[in-house]
Formats: C-alpha cells, sequence, structure tokens
C-alpha cells in the first residue's frame, strides 16, 4: 500500500506500442520535474493483464490513472500536450517546452 | 475476394418472428446493426438474443454495456423474468461494464480503444462465447472527443468480432423515426446487416415495428413489421404477410350447421378456410356465428369465439334463446368466449393474444365477431396486416375460421373491412335485407367459394326460436346484392337461373 501522500499512478498501455511508450516517456519527463523520485508508476501492459482492464474500466489506451494524490483521475491520450496534463493534474505550469529529445 | 464468394451461414435466434423475418436468422459470424431511437427496444432486443442463444441453443454470450451500468441493465431486463442472473452466475452469460466511469476522464493527445477491444476479447475468450452485444456503439462518441480515432476504433472493433467468429449485434441510436438511420453514421461500418426499430405514434397509439433494412447477399423480408414486447415471451414479431400465403389446400369439408348453407356452400366449408359473413346490423351475423359454433361443439370440436361486440352474458343468453347451452359447453371445455373492448389494446396485441389462445387450445373453428369492429381501431393499412396476420395464422394451424363484417347501411353495399379482407378470405356470405312489396325480408347468397362450385342463388332466410332457416331462392327480384331490389319478369329470371346453373 502507498500512503495517500505518496503519488501514485497507473499507465495502461498496449505493449509495444509507440503511442505507450511516448505516453511513459511523457510522463516520466513530467513527473522527474514534479514529483522527484517519490512517486509510483506502474506500467500495466492490457494484453497480458485484463483483469486490472476490467477493474479499473479501461477504454482507451493508452490511459494513466492517478491513485493519489488527490481524488481518483484517468487521462487518456500520449500525454503530448504538457500544459494540458499539468493543468489536468494541477501541477504548476513550467517556463519552457517540452524536452525535444521525448519526440518520436 | 475470399470474403465475397463465402456464402453466408444464417443462424436463428430464437425471437419470435424474427427468424421468419430475416429468412433463417443473422449471418454467421458477423455484425448486425440495430438502429433505433431511445425507447424503441434495442437493448431488449440484444438481450434477447444472447437469452435465447444460451437458453434454446446452448451458446454462450457477451454483453457490453456502454450506455448504463451493467446493474442496471440487470435490473431493467430482470422484469422480463428471464433468469439472466442464473446465467451469469453459471457462467453463460458474461457481462462487460463499458458504462459511464465514474472517475473523470480527461483527454491529453492521442489514443485508441485498445482498452476496450482487450476486454471484448478477454470476455470473449473467457466464456467461449460465439454471440455478443455491443449497446451502444454510437455511446463512444459521446464518451470519447475525437471522432476520427472512435471511427476509425469502430471499424477495428468490428474487424475483431470477424476474425473471432463472434455473431454479433451492436446498436445505436437514432434521433428521427424516419430521418439518418443513426446518430454519426455508424451504420456506414456494418456493412453486412442493419436492422431499424421504431416506436411510432400514430392515431393515438404506439406501435413499435421492426425493418430489415439491408442484409448482405441475402434476401429478407422487406418492410416494416410490427413487433410487441411483453414479458416473459420478449419479442413477438408478427409476420403478417411475411408468413407464407398458402391457399386453402384441404379437401375436407365441415358443415356449417345448417343443411342448405351446405348445400350452397357446394359441401360445406374447407377445413382451413376463412368464411366471411357480411350483412348490416341485426341482419343475422351473430346468429349465423353462433350456429356455426354450435355446430363445432356438437360434433365434439373446439371452438374458439372472439366476441368484439357482446358481452360474455349477452352472447350465453343470444344463443340460449335459441336453444344453444353455450354454458354447458364452455364447462365441458368444447368452447371457449373470449370478450373484449376492440380499444382495450392495440391491434398488435389483440392479434398476438389471438394467437396465444389458437396455440393454447388449440381449436378446430374459431370465430370472430366481428372483424370490423376492430376497423375503428387503427389506420386501414394497420387493420388489413391484422387480418392478413390473423387469417395466415389460422390457415396455418388449420383453424376454420368465420368472421363477420357489419355493413355500414342496413341495405349492404360495401364496408372497408369487405374492401381489404375480401381477396384474403377463401369465402364470403353476403346477408341482406330485401324490401319486397313494402315487407322487410332477409336473403342471404355466397358469392365467393374458393376451391370449389356453390349455389349462385340468393335464398330467403328466416330467423325464429329454432334459429336461422333458409328458404327458397328469391325468384322475382334484382339487384339485391346491390341493395336496390327491384321485380322482375319471371321469364327474365328463369333465364339468369339457367345461365348460371352449374
Amino acid at each position: 500500500m502507498v500512503t495517500q501522500a505518496a503519488p501514485h499512478f497507473l499507465l495502461f498501455v498496449t505493449a509495444g506500442s509507440p503511442i505507450g511508450e511516448r505516453a511513459a516517456d511523457h510522463f516520466r519527463a513530467l513527473a522527474k520535474g514534479a514529483f522527484a523520485d517519490d512517486h509510483e508508476l506502474e506500467i500495466i501492459d492490457i494484453k497480458r493483464h485484463p483483469g486490472r482492464v476490467e477493474e479499473h474500466r479501461i477504454l482507451a489506451t493508452p490511459t494513466l490513472v492517478r491513485l493519489s494524490p488527490g481524488p481518483p483521475l484517468k487521462i487518456v491520450g500520449d500525454l503530448s500536450a504538457e500544459t494540458r496534463l499539468r493543468q489536468i493534474l494541477g501541477l504548476p505550469a513550467r517556463g519552457h517546452p517540452e524536452p525535444s529529445c521525448l519526440k518520436v | 475476394m475470399h470474403e465475397n464468394t463465402e456464402a453466408l451461414i444464417k443462424m436463428p435466434t430464437g425471437i419470435e418472428g424474427f427468424d421468419h423475418l430475416t429468412m433463417g436468422g443473422l449471418p454467421k459470424g458477423r455484425t448486425c446493426l440495430i438502429a433505433g431511437s431511445s425507447g424503441s427496444g434495442k437493448t431488449v432486443l440484444g438481450m434477447e438474443f444472447l437469452y435465447r442463444g444460451i437458453s434454446r441453443f446452448g451458446r454462450k454470450g457477451v454483453f457490453v454495456s456502454m450506455e448504463e451500468r451493467t446493474p442496471d441493465i440487470m435490473r431493467n431486463v430482470s422484469r422480463m423474468g428471464w433468469g439472466l442472473h442464473d446465467m451469469v452466475a453459471r457462467g453463460q452469460l458474461r457481462l462487460v461494464d463499458a458504462g459511464p466511469d465514474p472517475i473523470p476522464i480527461e483527454e491529453s493527445g492521442t489514443y485508441d480503444l485498445s482498452g476496450l477491444l482487450v476486454r471484448i476479447e478477454h470476455a470473449v475468450e473467457q466464456s467461449g462465447a460465439e454471440l455478443l452485444v455491443l449497446d451502444s456503439i454510437g455511446s463512444l462518441f459521446d464518451q470519447f472527443d475525437n471522432v476520427a480515432v472512435v471511427r476509425r476504433e469502430i471499424f477495428r472493433i468490428i474487424d475483431a468480432l470477424r476474425n473471432m467468429g463472434i455473431t454479433a449485434i451492436l446498436t445505436a441510436e437514432r434521433l428521427d423515426e424516419y430521418g439518418r438511420i443513426s446518430r454519426h453514421g455508424v451504420e456506414e461500418f456494418v456493412s453486412d446487416t442493419v436492422i431499424i426499430l421504431r416506436n411510432v405514434l400514430k392515431e393515438e397509439k404506439c406501435r413499435r415495428t421492426i425493418q430489415v433494412l439491408k442484409m448482405r447477399g441475402d434476401t429478407h423480408y422487406k418492410g416494416e413489421y410490427p413487433f410487441t414486447i411483453n414479458a416473459p415471451t420478449g419479442i413477438s414479431i408478427l409476420p403478417l404477410s411475411a408468413r407464407e400465403l398458402k391457399q386453402s389446400s384441404s379437401t375436407t369439408r365441415i358443415s356449417f350447421g345448417n343443411q342448405i348453407l351446405d348445400q350452397m356452400a357446394g359441401g360445406g366449408l374447407f377445413r382451413d378456410s376463412i368464411f366471411l359473413v357480411s350483412g348490416p346490423t341485426g341482419g343475422g351475423k351473430t346468429l349465423l356465428a353462433t350456429t356455426f359454433a354450435a355446430e363445432g361443439c356438437r360434433r365434439g370440436e373446439k371452438v374458439l369465439l372472439l366476441a368484439y361486440e357482446e358481452s360474455h352474458a349477452q352472447l350465453l343468453r343470444n344463443a340460449q334463446s335459441w336453444g344453444l347451452d353455450f354454458q354447458k359447453w364452455e364447462e365441458d371445455g368444447l368452447l371457449r368466449v373470449m370478450c373484449q373492448y376492440p380499444e382495450s389494446m392495440g391491434l398488435e396485441d389483440h392479434l398476438l393474444l389471438i394467437q396465444r389462445e389458437i396455440e393454447k387450445f388449440r381449436p378446430k373453428r374459431l370465430i370472430m365477431d366481428s372483424v370490423s369492429a376492430m376497423e375503428r381501431m387503427a389506420h386501414v393499412r394497420f387493420f388489413r396486416e391484422f387480418v392478413i396476420g390473423l387469417t395466415s395464422f389460422a390457415k396455418q394451424e388449420e383453424v376454420c375460421s368465420l368472421f363477420t363484417s357489419t355493413t355500414p347501411k342496413l341495405s349492404g353495399g360495401d364496408s372497408v373491412t369487405e374492401a381489404h379482407i375480401s381477396t384474403i378470405t377463401d369465402a364470403i356470405l353476403l346477408l341482406r335485407y330485401v324490401e319486397i312489396n313494402g315487407i322487410l325480408r332477409r336473403g342471404v347468397a355466397v358469392i365467393k367459394m374458393r376451391g370449389s362450385q356453390h349455389d349462385k342463388q340468393i335464398r330467403e332466410f328466416t330467423i325464429d326460436d329454432q334459429g336461422l332457416h333458409i328458404g327458397k331462392p328469391f325468384t322475382n327480384v334484382q339487384n339485391i346484392i346491390l341493395g336496390i331490389p327491384s321485380a322482375t319478369m319471371p321469364s327474365e329470371v328463369e333465364q339468369l337461373g339457367a345461365m348460371f346453373e352449374d
């Protein structure tokens, strides 16, 4: 169990799919600045874990599920729109654009 | 190329009337789109498809609910009394809850719907299902903003279902009963079969219809067919003209209950024929019907009497006045009298009720007094459908049927009823008032007897406390049928008589 305070995220992806990898990269880049090492990200391959897909009622992939902090939330997409993503997660806006190295 | 040459096998659904309408059921391993407005019966049809598949054919099914949460769906459908919860418990029916998510969903960047596809595939694999219902595919457009993605993913889902060999129903909403096929143009994706359900308010009556819009590479019945939804029978599509219109084929004759009438009809009625008795009010129709019923009971044949104009007590009293003990026959289980106000329900429901009663009671004779009482119930076209539905069912069950029809004028003339059902009936008997020298007399004539010769003369008939008596032919008047009898020279009558002598 993760304590209420520690940010805990699930990312449902299709293993090996470019858009899933892109979503993971985008989230990691964001989390590095926002949560440092104090967060948990589980990347779940939907094909290998259909039970968890069912449990979390996932329709779209990639889907990022925020278990904590704050109320549960789902974000669908490759998380490419960083400003929007920050806005949704309630994180402060950052001054510089997305790292170009993460573009696929 | 391979797809096109592959013959479609149809899979019976077990839904009443559906397999007839589609000439065998749904194409096996294909996806069918059911489009309908809100409340048109899409979910019930989808659920019944699974229920019949499981209970009648031993198949397994998956229900993917996208509009409502599965507990809500199960509660709504539980009124049908199909025991779906038990089917779920036994693993025959599997539910996938893809209804509105309680957790807020945001979109950021591009995505696909592999999650849904994985859930569908997983449910199919786990349950070994052959059948699947996705209710409704259109709600994906409400759940996700990116229309291009949703369209592409619907294609992918249909493709995946086909690869798995699943016979599937997808539902889609429509906004207008006679507008475009579905919201978002979902029908473009499902190229195999498109079915439309309607719930139209017409002449103050709700009328449900089903129409097979297209069925790839195969024939089906076209046009709208009325259906009803009742528990626990579910959907019943009234086949109406979809039934094979087979003509009277039996050569066995049964007695009318009056020797002279039998002679007039060339020796009695054919066992599976439909007989129309037309006449003005008070012209003796109910007496004829009663005579016909009594003859059946006397011979130990079951008789179903449907009365729409008189109460049960009135009918019994009338019969009593002609020395017929209907009450005893009812107690003996030979006679069943059903009295109903035509307005008590829609024509489809009347038809369904009659069909059920025939199936249950298995009568040899059926009397409907009067069929014209139904005429004022609905649009002429629906009335005609009703009569066709009833007659074809009676024929199929080999029930000799007598319908009475009230003509609007005392002197006779056409009624809407006759215009619409005379071509469907096998025999027609006219009752007319004849005024001769200031005295009102009754005339009777057989004007049609399919597959047999009949008496072409117009005979006088009288009614007393013994019932009806057929007398001699009128010899000195003409134009009785047209309602304007006039005297004629005897020589001419003889000439005419000779012309029509068989």
